[in-house]
């Protein structure tokens, strides 16, 4: 258990807060170490592939503020180790290397964890108005802020809450929310900050994927499972012609052969040649 | 509102209402660090926030993300749009947030509040940050149509009435409403300055005292009892020991 000693935790009972800093651990300690690529720690986040130019070369991550993702303003990326897991975000998989070394771990896939945000929320002065409110999007997003910030969070690990059909693992898979700190000599003071990301400064566009997802949202807020937009068509499609991209655009027969893919039920598949 | 903002205030409502869904958000965000990058952007759009007074500039959303940017770089907001904007919510962890921003740059130091109370002097005036003690006068603001004229009589004989007197009491009652999301604000900020506030709303003077503390009382009952003690020891409100 390390401990942050912030004063400004009065209005809370001992125990509660104690039950919530026994499941922070450092990174050595923590599920994190165990995901690691070669021993070495890579995450992933998939964008629109309007993006693919802006992380062309190395760029900082943007730190998400909307109220609809889990847990509060953050950085949400996904270990390495689950490369396709978070691909219903987009077809552009921008990876980055990072350093969790001195990070404080709240493991959320724990239902310790879970149980112990549960007791500190039911202990806030604003609990039964969370419970009733029409507002609770808000309510938690700001909720959520508050208790990694008032523990010095650095990184929430918890299960996806939504899936991309055939490639989210809910069970098995990690997804992240990392923290972006205010410059604080006193750690314990530092601020939920936005904007760019520092933890996640060096990403890349490295992953392109050949598939696209329903994501199904329901006034704004995520439904849980996305299907497969192509992939759950071209697997019942028993034959496919192949075509470089470079060479379809000066192939001039291109037409014949679409024509032929029409007319025997195949399918043509221009791809961009790694 | 200035062209800068304008346009900014598009990307920001893109970005932060949840209605657009997970990826026009996350979309518009990349987007406005885009914006962010080009030279001399993040300074004027600071100088904008700065210069801020219409409560109508932005949507819910778009405050609350505004709120965090400002927190986040210490940028003051204008007190008295930071009443309006209090004023005009409903939702306690909005008005926390507002708190929390207007606080967040105040020094202070925890004064003990003399025992026997002050009964001449108003607390709530006289309380170190201008904002808190806006926000507290405001909501312990009664009109002259909701004063009961059974206030000038003892608390005894108050407890005496009859039903109709009761009743008529109920009716004449002043609205708690807001003292009630205030206490709930402060007390969800938790910082040194924001829970000695509760204590002097708590303490406070004024026809919805009662209510008020009866309201206090009952979000003390949900808490669980370390909890409970902590907030009585904190707080020490009129009538409450700690069990």
């Amino acid at each position: 258990m390390i401990s942050t000693n912030n004063p400004e935790m009065s209005l809370i009972g001992q125990s509660i807060i104690a039950a919530v800093e026994k499941e922070i651990t450092d990174y050595s300690a923590s599920r994190l170490a165990n995901l690691s690529v070669d021993k070495e720690n890579y995450v992933i986040k998939f964008v629109n592939s309007r993006w693919a130019a802006a992380y062309e070369k190395s760029a900082p991550l943007y730190i998400s503020t909307t109220p609809a993702l889990t847990w509060g303003t953050a950085t949400y990326v996904t270990p390495l180790k689950f490369p396709l897991s978070s691909a219903l975000y987009g077809r552009i998989g921008l990876v980055s290397k990072y350093d969790p070394s001195a990070w404080r771990i709240f493991d959320a896939t724990r239902p310790a964890a879970r149980a112990a945000y549960v007791s500190w929320i039911q202990a806030q002065p604003a609990f039964r108005r969370l419970v009733l409110t029409v507002h609770s999007t808000h309510a938690n997003h700001l909720l959520r802020n508050r208790f990694r910030e008032k523990f010095q969070i650095d990184c929430v690990l918890f299960r996806p809450d939504q899936k991309a059909e055939l490639h989210t693992d809910l069970q098995r898979h990690v997804w992240m929310a990392v923290t972006d700190w205010t410059a604080n000599p006193d750690r314990a003071k530092r601020k939920i900050t936005t904007g760019e990301s520092a933890c996640f400064s060096n990403s890349r566009f490295t992953v392109l994927i050949d598939e696209d997802f329903a994501l199904l949202e329901a006034s704004g807020l995520p439904i849980q499972k996305a299907r497969r937009r192509i992939e759950q068509v071209t697997s019942k499609i028993p034959k496919a012609i192949a075509v470089e991209v470079g060479a379809a655009r000066s192939y001039r027969l291109l037409p014949t052969v679409v024509k032929r893919a029409y007319d025997n039920d195949e399918y043509l598949h221009i791809y961009i040649k790694p | 509102m200035s062209d800068l903002l304008f346009l900014a205030s598009d990307y920001i409502e893109r970005m932060s209402n949840p209605v657009y869904g997970v990826s026009m958000n996350e979309d518009y965000g990349l987007k406005l660090a885009t914006l962010l990058r080009r030279e001399g952007f993040e300074a004027s759009l600071t100088e904008e926030i700065r210069s801020l007074r219409d409560p109508n500039t932005l949507t819910s959303f778009g405050w609350l993300w505004l709120f965090g940017w400002a927190r986040a770089r210490n940028i003051a907001l204008d007190e008295d749009l930071l009443i309006a904007l209090y004023e005009e919510w409903s939702s306690e962890f909005i008005k926390a947030a507002i708190v929390e921003l207007a606080t967040q740059d105040f020094k202070y130091s925890p004064n003990p509040i003399p025992k026997p109370y002050p009964t001449q002097t108003s607390l709530i005036e006289e309380f170190p940050n201008r904002f808190l003690s806006r926000i507290m006068a405001q909501a312990t603001r009664v009109s002259d149509a909701k004063l009961d004229p059974s206030e000038d009589r003892p608390s005894a004989q108050r407890n005496a009435m009859s039903p109709e007197e009761e009743q008529n009491q109920f009716e004449q009652e002043p609205s708690t409403e807001l003292a009630e999301s205030t206490l709930i604000a402060l007390l969800q900020v938790g910082s040194d300055i924001t829970t000695d506030a509760a204590k002097v709303l708590l303490e406070h003077e004024w026809p919805g005292k009662d209510q008020l503390l009866e309201s206090f009382r009952e979000i003390l009952d949900g808490l669980e009892p370390e909890t409970r003690k902590v907030w009585i020891t904190r707080l020490e409100p009129p009538e409450f020991e700690v069990r």
